[in-house]
């Protein structure tokens, strides 16, 4: 790791230390770990589910059944669905903040370079994400173990983690798309904006079958939304996904170095 | 000779028919405080941000440091403070100190404890910044622009917000620096009378262009009582009144600018002058300083000529 972006790095932890992000974020996992545990424990009885009413009638239409593997795909699906929010909120933190607080002109003319600047808050975004699905994906087993689930073996446990990780970093890639919209716009604003067009998006393009095609689409369709017998989104899906986060990242790097910094 | 510290070339910034910055040209040597002066919109920020690397020029070169700001490596000798302090919020005035030495890559912890204790932010050191009087958060914005004890300074409005004691404060910094440690310090500033005590060189700036360089002697001379004198050779009454034994400054306009004992004694100017067969067509004891001055250079280079800004 290069001096710079140590420095860098330091220099991030230290703001995301006191950060009610960092904490807001961890909490929400949690709070979503509960609720795929809830979810599981009304599927676990139908008779119990049926006598929560709508819930209990949600639960069923989730498609999930009560076991490990289901519970995996149910979680894999949070990552997707839930990452693209919490995951596009830190990108649009990391990168919005310095505009709101005015603080961006104070990175631009140091001996750490702009590059390693971003490069840093990239990198701590995908750490920062990685541990919240780790965290999730720690209470959910506990969760699980608790319900006592049936269909434990090691490899559901190595496909089911597997997938999750996947789908957390494929979810990280996209989030990059927002850090770029939070520098663009200098603000919060244009990448709030921009997250939600992308979420409702993938959702209508998922609708009509089309989601492949579309990559905010695609982590979803990798956990498993679509159900366990479609197949998971090819090589070309993923490799979608792969170059608009490279792409993202790149830009947002080549945009801190090369944009008029006037406000 | 000097090497320039700062050094701007024909540099112009235009965004679209608007020219922010119209071929600037200006030079700050080593130990210098050059000011920049001018009106809301004259283009001091947008010269201070090219200055930086923030903006790219639309022509011309800049050098800092010895080094050309496009691709710059040496950000290490410059310290900067643009516009209005900033700070993080959530931090408190140790933490975003300790940010600052983190980004400029320096290894002693200690720089935070001396800049604390330099720009007194000891009793604050623990409160968040979003909680700093405009005064003290302004006091950390310098404290971040110095923490690396740079070589060069550009500072833009750096007494803005801080009470008397504070002005006082920075100036003496500001004039210790330069004198003592030979920073260069470039720096914008509306308090007229303040660029009069700390600059070197004053540079005024108005739409876009740099309409005048006055080094100290000249700024004193713009900012002391004087007697201004008019005449029909203006170079002739000049040669007299020097041979009179006073001093002359004559100034663009055929203005003559007489200091000292004429201050006193006008009507020995007039005397003399008339003697020398060059009497005087307007003899005046003028109180001009520099807001004055700095008042009727923007006047008279205000056209109504539907030019750039």
């Amino acid at each position: 790791m290069s001096a710079g972006l140590r420095a860098a790095l330091g220099a991030e932890l230290i703001k995301v230390r006191r950060a009610v992000m960092l904490w807001a974020t961890l909490v929400a996992f949690v709070v979503a770990s509960c609720v795929g545990a809830f979810f599981m424990f009304v599927l676990q009885d139908p008779v119990r589910a049926r006598s929560l009413g709508l819930l209990g009638t949600k639960a069923q239409l989730s498609g999930g059944t009560a076991d490990w593997p289901g519970y995996f795909s149910l979680v894999a699906q949070m990552v997707a669905v839930g990452g693209m929010l919490l995951f596009g909120m830190i990108l649009i933190w990391l990168f919005g903040r310095e505009f709101a607080d005015r603080t961006a002109k104070d990175l631009l003319a140091l001996p750490t370079s702009r590059a390693a600047v971003v490069v840093a808050k990239l990198v701590l975004a995908l750490l920062w994400s990685l541990l919240l699905t780790v965290e999730l994906v720690v209470i959910s087993l506990a969760f699980g173990a608790v319900l006592g689930l049936d269909g434990w073996s090691i490899q559901v446990l190595a496909h089911g983690v597997g997938v999750i990780l996947a789908t957390a970093f494929l979810t990280v890639l996209l989030a990059s798309t927002y850090g770029l919209a939070a520098s663009w716009g200098r603000g919060y604003l244009a990448a709030v904006a921009t997250l939600f067009v992308t979420a409702i998006t993938a959702q209508i393009v998922s609708a009509v079958g089309y989601g492949a095609w579309f990559p905010w689409a695609v982590p979803s369709l990798m956990s498993g939304v679509a159900g366990p017998d479609q197949a998971s989104p090819g090589a070309g899906a993923v490799a979608s996904v792969v170059v608009v986060g490279l792409v993202a990242c790149t830009a947002t790097v080549l945009w801190w170095e090369r944009a008029d910094h006037d406000r | 000779m000097t090497r320039p510290l700062i050094s701007v070339q024909g540099a112009s910034k235009r965004y679209g028919a608007l020219a922010a910055v119209d071929d600037v040209t200006l030079q700050v040597n080593v130990g210098e405080v050059y000011a920049l002066l001018g009106l809301n919109g004259a283009g001091k920020t947008t010269l201070i941000r090219m200055l930086l690397g923030m903006v790219r020029p639309t022509a011309g070169r800049l050098e800092v440091a010895g080094h050309p700001v496009a691709g710059q490596s040496e950000w290490g000798q410059v310290g900067y403070l643009v516009e209005t302090p900033s700070a993080y919020p959530d931090l408190t005035v140790r933490e975003n100190l300790e940010v600052a030495r983190r980004l400029r890559r320096l290894p002693e912890r200690s720089v935070v404890d001396e800049a604390v204790a330099r720009f007194g932010l000891g009793q604050y050191e623990g409160s968040k910044a979003r909680t700093l009087s405009l005064g003290n958060a302004q006091r950390l914005g310098l404290a971040k622009a110095m923490l690396h004890r740079p070589r060069v300074l550009v500072l833009d409005e750096p007494v803005n917000g801080l009470d008397p004691a504070g002005v006082v404060e920075i100036r003496e910094l500001l004039i210790g620096l330069a004198r003592e440690d030979g920073v260069t310090v470039l720096l914008s500033s509306h308090l007229l009378s303040e660029v009069a005590r700390v600059a070197t060189r004053v540079g005024i700036l108005h739409r876009g262009r740099l309409i005048e360089e006055m080094d100290s002697t000249t700024l004193e001379a713009s900012t002391r009582t004087r007697v201004e004198v008019e005449s029909r050779h203006a170079t002739r009454a000049a040669d007299i009144l020097r041979g009179a034994g006073f001093v002359v400054h004559l100034v663009a306009g055929g203005t003559v600018v007489l200091e000292g004992r004429a201050v006193q004694h006008p009507d020995e100017v007039a005397t003399v002058l008339v003697n020398g067969g060059e009497p005087p067509t307007r003899l005046a004891v003028v109180d001009e300083d520099l807001e004055a001055h700095f008042m009727r250079l923007v006047a008279e280079h205000s056209p109504t000529d539907g030019g750039d800004r």
